[in-house]
């Protein structure tokens, strides 16, 4: 019996759906955007279809929407891309270690100046913070949507409003709340990065990097785009400027699929779901007062629940839960900042269910963590 | 005759497809010869351009037409 509450990792079971999307894009799908034969021209279409599939989850236009290999590989586009000729950027203590570290990086270089603001359980004391830091030559806003430790909602409509108010590009990192809450660039998001093997349930490798094109993106990668290829300049316009190589047609369908699955059931109906399964496992766990939740009554957060068992190492209890079948990350989900924030200098174990999780499944669970 | 419109990617010449289309227009795409890129056959109608450039989006005319 294995069961899989690291869905905020990778979701797993994938849909039907995405499986036979996989199956039939690996039988009929070459390379897009590159000939006119049967193949290739199939290719394109489909891999366009899935472009319109994923701006209009998201409110962009279809050539806005570029598909990378990850969420990681999205956000290092947009940071390295708007930073590119220095400035100031502004990121959130939550951040995972796909913002921090290209924005240390950019640092360390002295290529920009950076700072981190501090994520508050209070919204209002949150845009507070980053709105006392910023300064004239303040180019990007980087946070999350939803942290990927705590779940932790984060402002994003009124660090949106800030951002547009002083001219600032605001980058939101999506990776935990795509698919789970709504997202839209109407919402004054410019860059949406996100994951596509989370919540929007495609496979792994795939990710995307959505913009309202109001802040340009220089490409971190030249190449092949299938077009002017006389040419030894890189193409300007998205989305082949940003996605030199052939992209993964195969996991790009699996990301359509997935979002069709999603739209399907509901957006509102998954996130109730997987939120009344966190909050029955936090009733459960606590009937045991050596474990500490990372929740505070007042915050909204998406479905995820870390905690620890009194001072168990965090890794020592992932191992053990692991032992009975029960997935779940342990350590520092890569988000070294967001730790610190907490000051969980052990790390923390994360539960994060998915749709195809059990609310009985999260009880037997709660009953193993409560005994060690 | 026909436009002939020369599209600066695959992307936009499949927006482009999908909006004429959708507006009636009889429209083909193939693949160009001598440069990559992808050209749209449309009916050469003024209205055509007036819609693309609404919708903004980016093409180069080549008026030779064809029957």
């Amino acid at each position: 019996m294995i069961i899989n509450f690291d869905n905020a990792a990778t979701t797993f079971p994938k849909p039907l759906a995405v499986k036979k999307a996989v199956v039939s894009a690996m039988e009929q799908l070459t390379s897009p955007g590159r000939s006119g034969h049967p193949l290739g021209m199939r290719t394109s279409e489909a891999v366009y279809s899935a472009r319109e599939t994923a701006a209009d989850f998201f409110g962009a236009s279809p050539e806005n929407v570029v598909f990378t290999l990850n969420c990681t590989h999205a956000l290092n586009l947009a940071i390295q891309g708007i930073m590119n000729s220095g400035g100031h950027l502004i990121i959130s203590s939550m951040e995972h270690n796909s913002v921090s570290r290209p924005a240390a990086k950019l640092a360390d270089s002295g290529k920009i100046r950076l700072s981190t603001a501090q994520v508050s359980p209070d919204s209002r004391k949150t845009i507070e913070n980053f709105r006392r830091l910023i300064r004239s030559d303040t180019k990007a806003v980087v946070c999350t949507a939803a942290s990927n430790v705590t779940g932790q909602i984060m402002p994003v409509n009124e660090l949106a409003e800030l951002c547009k108010s002083r001219n600032i590009a605001f980058i939101v990192d999506a990776a935990q709340a795509s698919g789970i809450i709504d997202l839209k660039l109407s919402q004054g998001i410019n860059i949406l990065c996100t994951a596509g093997h989370k919540g929007l349930y495609g496979i792994t490798g795939t990710g995307m990097l959505i913009t309202d094109g109001k802040f340009p993106i220089p490409p971190l990668l030249q190449g092949g785009t299938g077009s002017g290829s006389k040419s030894l300049r890189q193409p300007e316009l998205l989305p082949e400027s940003l996605e030199s190589g052939t992209v993964g047609a195969v996991g790009i369908m699996s990301m359509k699929a997935g979002i069709e699955f999603i739209k399907k059931i509901g957006i509102n109906k998954i996130f109730a779901h997987e939120d009344r399964i966190c909050r029955r496992f936090i009733r459960e766990l606590e009937k045991n007062p050596k474990i500490t939740v990372y929740r505070q009554k007042s915050v909204n957060y998406v479905p995820i629940v870390a905690f620890n068992v009194g001072d168990i190492p965090s890794e020592a209890v992932g191992n053990a839960l692991a032992e009975k079948g029960f997935c779940l990350r342990a350590g520092f989900h890569c988000a070294a900042l967001a730790h610190a924030s907490l000051g969980t200098e052990k790390g923390a174990v994360r539960f994060s269910p998915s749709v195809f999780s059990r609310e009985d499944d999260a009880v037997k669970l709660a009953e193993i963590i409560n005994t060690l | 005759m026909k436009y002939i419109l020369q599209m600066p990617s695959y992307t936009y010449a499949q927006k482009a497809l999908r909006l004429l289309v959708a507006f009636g227009y009889h429209c083909e795409l193939k693949r160009r010869s001598g440069d990559c890129g992808y050209d749209l056959y449309t009916d050469k109608n003024p209205d055509v351009i007036k819609l693309l450039s609404k919708y903004k989006i980016p093409y180069t005319i080549n008026e030779e037409g064809y029957s």
